[in-house]
């Protein structure tokens, strides 16, 4: 009878103490596949002027809370959008980090996009996202082009963002080196590499009897790597700089409107902005918005226009496209390309 | 050639005097919400699998909030609804379909009247119309056989505002307790 009473007060303490840790972790499969078909027209010589384009993603994300209230997890992007010509069927990790968070705010460890990317406001965009769209993939000449102060990417990284606050949040991040987000450890300086990523980021957002109001300002700044000495220098790119953007969004009903502003003195590329209005009835979603930039040593000045469509058929599945018109000056290259766009996203 | 032009630590100082400004503003409660623009963009018109997406395995977010009871319904609704009918006698509770069901009870004072009551918990969300409340009422007949009689209409409705405030009394001070 003891024997008994023994296993049965083993089995329920066993029972008691491993039903909490169990029950309180969610694992998340989730991903896309994104099939694109553009068709363009460009004065480079040669170009095909037509191809499909796959994109795909798996996401698999992690979530637990302690029984302190203690929130933590994993993200991780595999994705076919970081590979060579070479391997272009294989899936590589894209973003792969790990986070604590609480009510004293949130620490990101790993491969991620820094604070100043994730806290930014810019132009709405809708769909394939227009002026933030899929057109560099098409189009040689506009490789580059983004409506984010330039930052290290998913280079490995630690974040700090603090909670949000009366609608304001804030964060700052610090990568040693800009490494594209894999387990390699740059040891050692490139020509034209930058070290010492610090991107900070600050956003507001709130409602308003029907206005929702978004604001953001973020600063980063990087250590050039010019190794070379040289005069003229050899690369425009390892120098020094720092680069700060400002953004509002107002939005009413379906209706939004916003840009940016980007700064970027102490680079080729001298400064940018974006501006657009987008409107959302149901499924429908429609959008249109402007970029521009300035340069000099070689970057030369560039208007983009860009009109976009999206329309939901389900849940997940979306048909979309956007039409580019980009212009650079000085008789430089000119064109436009429309691209098609089906989403499954699970 | 590695120049510092700029002065490092003013940045994460100037964070920390912002953080310490916006935890100043009186009676503001920090949020422990983060959101992840990138995935936000990519689902932003939904799932192929419904708001939630597809969990391998764990609670499904949708019920963290209400935290993991192992019930299909509300708790507080639940359990409220358990409190204000104790005075009657319950012939069926299904905590996943969220049904209350009770047998006939005479209150002592008005022994040729009958009451029964079903309850049904419609929602995993405390709210309002979250509740629904029959009430049947039987009189006894001069021959001594029982015979439905109408009830007043007020009275579902009396007994469904006294459960939402348990409800939320139960709430307050389980909030208050954490």
């Amino acid at each position: 009878m003891r024997r008994v009473l023994l296993v049965t007060t083993a089995a329920a303490a066993l029972g008691v103490f491993s039903a909490p840790a169990s029950a309180q972790l969610t694992v998340k499969l989730g991903g896309i596949v994104n099939f694109e078909a553009g068709f363009w027209d460009s004065d480079v010589e040669g170009e095909t002027g037509r191809e499909f384009r796959n994109a795909t993603e798996v996401h698999v994300n992690a979530d637990g809370k302690a029984d302190n209230g203690l929130l933590y997890g994993v993200r991780i992007e595999v994705d076919s959008f970081n590979d060579a010509p070479s391997m272009g069927t294989s899936l590589n990790y894209d973003e792969a980090n790990l986070y604590v968070a609480g009510n004293w705010g949130r620490i990101e460890l790993g491969d991620q996009d820094g604070a100043s990317d994730q806290l930014v406001v810019y132009s709405p965009l809708i769909g394939l996202g227009q002026v933030d769209g899929d057109y560099a993939y098409f189009l040689g000449s506009l490789a580059g082009v983004t409506v984010y102060a330039p930052d290290s990417g998913d280079s490995t990284k630690a974040t700090y963002l603090t909670p949000t606050l009366a609608g304001f949040r804030a964060g700052i991040s610090y990568a040693p080196e800009t490494n594209g987000g894999d387990s390699v450890v740059r040891n050692e300086p490139t020509d034209g590499s930058y070290s010492d990523w610090i991107e900070a980021g600050v956003n507001y957002s709130g409602e308003f009897s029907g206005f929702t109001v978004a604001l953001g300002a973020s600063y980063t700044q990087a250590e050039g790597n010019d190794l070379v000495d040289g005069d003229p220098p050899v690369t425009t790119a390892g120098e020094d700089f720092r680069a700060w953007q400002m953004g509002a969004q107002l939005g009413y009903g379906g209706f939004a409107v916003g840009g940016s502003y980007v700064d970027m003195e102490d680079l080729a590329l001298k400064n940018s902005w974006n501006a657009g209005i987008s409107y959302a009835t149901g499924p429908l979603g429609l959008g249109v918005s402007y970029y521009s930039h300035e340069g000099e040593a070689g970057v030369e000045d560039l208007d983009l226009i860009a009109l976009g469509v999206a329309y939901t058929l389900a849940p997940g599945l979306v048909v979309q496209a956007d039409y580019h018109k980009y212009e650079f000056s000085d008789g430089g290259d000119e064109g436009d390309i429309v691209i098609f766009s089906t989403v499954v996203a699970f | 050639m590695r120049s510092r032009r700029f002065p490092q630590a003013a940045l994460p100082a100037a964070a920390l005097l912002l953080l310490a400004t916006l935890s100043a503003c009186g009676n503001v409660r920090p949020e422990a919400n983060y959101p992840d623009p990138d995935q936000e963009r990519l689902y932003r018109y939904g799932s192929v699998l419904g708001e939630e997406g597809f969990t391998l395995f764990g609670p499904r977010r949708g019920n963290a909030n209400e935290e993991a009871t192992g019930i299909g319904v509300n708790s507080y609704l639940w359990r409220a609804s358990l409190d204000t009918l104790s005075f009657m006698p319950i012939t069926s509770a299904d905590p996943f379909g969220g049904v209350v069901l009770t047998d006939w009870f005479s209150p002592p004072e008005t022994p040729d009247e009958r009451f029964k009551v079903n309850l049904y918990i419609l929602d995993r969300q405390l709210r309002a119309d979250g509740l629904k409340v029959s009430v049947f009422k039987q009189a006894r007949a001069p021959g001594g056989e029982w015979q439905d009689a109408g009830v007043n209409e007020g009275t579902a409705r009396q007994l469904e505002d006294t459960i939402l405030t348990r409800a939320r009394q139960m709430r307050i001070a389980q909030t208050a307790a954490q």
